[in-house]
């Protein structure tokens, strides 16, 4: 892989349940490729199929032709649904 | 299926025949429709012309999951125009398999006269003096009535709120665990029992079973399929039932869109302390219920109950529009403090929405400061004491606003906002300022549509395609509130082709009508249409369909954004 974008991503409501051994404080690393968008991320974690999913960087809920800059952190959450 | 028409002046209960108008209505339909029929538009929301109606869903009553749920409708004493206010529990389901499509209470009563409304065992209605539960709050109401009348029935009640005829008063309906923990709050529906002399309306659920589809085999099959799809989809098959709706805590909060401090910010300091994460972790630890069923039918069991540090249970359900009522808008970040203010909401009959807004709108004012949770408990009480400052809360966040001159109301119509900044989710701006109900998230919700990923393409910070999404939300929410459905088994409706197409065949073998979703959509057009018609004859007109200066002056931080949306965006809402 050539120039990579990293990001460090934080699971919320049941996500962590998926990987084993997530840890709530580190979160995860991940590392993608150059312009690597959110839905590459949710690709890479396998969570393309949640269709209500949420990410947030720096409090912006991005969509998922959002691209990702490395070294932010990048909060997932479950899907917005009720209230 | 009949109608039960209560008239409180002369104490007389007649029995009518469903009219043909309404023989495919049922919930916030029926209601709403008979109320833009009977109720003169200018009548005091608290006087004889008022009518305070109970309508049970179209599906409520059958053998389909989570359709314990009932619309009670009425004019509001808060907003001074048409109100619907759902709530589930125990006795929708028990109403509906009496037979009965809907009880009208009319009239007033002489001052000081309180009753029971009371349906028996053979579905006989008859009305029983409650003097000797004047001022009750509605858990020790409720335990006596379950004494008194044996604890196989449901109850909807009043709590010294209603009785003291406030503009928040909730009607509380007794969960199936016999406790009045869940709340029909918004508008102020229990002022208006309260007006009729009513302190509960008590259901006996035994000797009757469920009611029969005018074809059986056929609803069978689709109640099977629509209740594998709720226990399918992520949201109501796994989300719901584990951290029920506090889940929201996080993501509104991540997004910027949770109205803290009054609305003057739009995350809440220490937000991680009042999550759904965090609320869970402790009810575990605790030895309470992350998970709870509390309406008759349901699979979802998105509640749970709330215990202190020795295990003893505070309230139930603490759900997501609270813990942001009573936690961001007064700036309070203890999971205990938010569990009492819940409790006591309950057990006084006020809507936490209402009144965690109103304590909030109070802090802003300087009256206490945010973050005080004993100061909001003492306000709390206030209201159970109908002293000035308790008429003043209990009355709600304009009336806060009115008496400390305080400017800052996040209202619409009087109604208070819900738990989603409409500066940070411009989509919930249309809804908010458009429904005929006044501010309400379930008129039209469009968070989801707003800020998740790949459902939507929307910027929540555009006006662009918000009046279109509302809209669809509004028709959408208009026809789903007749079924009797809870809301959170909408979700797989919407999602699941299957389970839509179920939907429409369980109505269409409830009734026996050969419907389609065209006409499915239609029914809400005609439920939104009644409910226009009836507040632009009560002197609406669409300077009412704004929202407070506020929203449109004020940027929310951390996104420093205001409300887009255009007076003329409004205005085409309702071009349909």
């Amino acid at each position: 892989m050539g120039i990579t974008v990293k990001v460090r991503v934080k699971l919320f409501g049941l996500l962590p349940g998926r990987f084993p051994g997530y840890n709530s404080k580190q979160g995860l690393e991940i590392e993608l490729a150059e312009r690597a968008k959110v839905k590459d991320l949710l690709a890479r974690l396998e969570l393309s199929q949640l269709r209500m999913v949420v990410v947030t960087v720096d409090g912006l809920a991005l969509k998922g032709d959002s691209e990702l800059k490395n070294g932010s952190d990048v909060y997932v959450y479950n899907s917005i649904a009720g209230g | 299926m009949k109608v039960l028409r209560v008239d409180m002046t002369d104490k007389r209960i007649r029995v009518e025949d469903v009219p043909q108008e309404y023989a495919w209505l049922g919930g916030r339909g029926l209601t709403s429709i008979m109320i833009n029929n009977e109720v003169p538009p200018n009548c005091d929301p608290l006087g004889p012309e008022n009518k305070l109606i109970f309508a049970p869903g179209i599906l409520t009553g059958t053998t389909l999951i989570n359709t314990s749920r009932i619309s009670i409708g009425a004019k509001s004493p808060m907003t001074g125009g048409i109100k619907e206010s759902n709530v589930g529990g125990a006795l929708p389901a028990a109403l509906s398999r009496h037979g009965i499509k809907a009880i009208i209470v009319e009239g007033q009563p002489s001052v000081g006269e309180l009753f029971l409304l009371e349906i028996d065992s053979t579905g006989q209605a008859k009305l029983i003096s409650a003097d000797a539960h004047k001022g009750m709050r509605t858990y020790a109401f409720t335990k006596k009535l379950f004494h008194t009348h044996g604890d196989k029935n449901g109850v909807l009640c009043i709590g010294p709120a209603g009785e003291l005829l406030m503009a928040c008063a909730s009607i509380q309906s007794t969960d199936v665990d016999n406790r009045p923990c869940r709340a029909a709050g918004r508008g102020g529906l229990g002022a208006v029992m309260g007006s009729k002399g009513i302190k509960a309306l008590i259901v006996n659920m035994l000797g009757k079973k469920a009611e029969q589809p005018e074809d059986p085999a056929t609803f069978k099959t689709a109640a099977k399929v629509f209740a594998s799809a709720v226990k399918k989809h992520p949201n109501s098959g796994q989300e719901l039932p584990t951290l029920g709706t506090a889940a929201l805590v996080a993501p509104i909060n991540g997004a910027g869109a949770f109205p803290s401090y009054n609305a003057t910010k739009g995350v809440l300091n220490g937000w991680e302390k009042i999550s759904g994460e965090r609320l869970a972790e402790i009810i575990k630890k605790r030895g309470g219920k992350t998970t709870h069923m509390g309406c008759s039918q349901c699979i979802i069991h998105c509640s749970n109950e709330y215990v202190d540090q020795k295990g003893k249970y505070v309230t139930a359900s603490l759900e997501y529009e609270t813990i942001w009522s009573m936690g961001g808008m007064p700036g309070i970040t203890d999971l205990d403090t938010i569990a009492r203010l819940d409790f006591l909401c309950d057990d006084i009959g006020v809507d936490t929405m209402s009144i965690g807004v109103a304590i909030g709108v109070a802090m802003d004012a300087g009256y206490k400061k945010f973050g005080d949770g004993l100061a909001a408990i003492e306000m709390l009480e206030e209201i159970a004491k109908g002293s000035e400052l308790g008429k003043v809360i209990g009355n709600g966040p304009v009336h806060v606003g009115k008496y400390f001159n305080h400017q800052r109301v996040p209202v619409v119509k009087g109604q208070s906002i819900a738990a989603y900044d409409p500066r940070a989710v411009q989509g919930m701006a249309v809804t908010y300022a458009t429904s005929p109900m006044g501010a309400d998230h379930t008129a039209g919700f469009v968070v989801g549509e707003n800020l998740s990923v790949l459902g939507g393409t929307m910027d929540p910070f555009s006006r662009k395609g918000q009046v279109e999404v509302s809209r669809k939300a509004q028709i959408e929410s208009a026809s789903f509130d007749c079924t009797g459905l809870c809301q959170f088994a909408r979700t797989a409706a919407t999602d699941i082709p299957e389970a839509g197409e179920a939907l429409i065949t369980l109505i269409n073998a409830r009734l026996g009508t050969q419907l389609n979703s065209e006409d499915y959509v239609a029914l809400g057009l005609r439920v939104l249409r009644a409910e226009r018609e009836f507040n632009r004859k009560a002197g609406f007109t669409n300077k009412d369909d704004r929202l407070p200066k506020m929203f449109y002056g004020e940027p929310l931080p951390p996104h420093n954004k205001t409300v887009l949306v255009t007076d003329d965006d409004m205005d085409s809402v309702f071009d349909f």
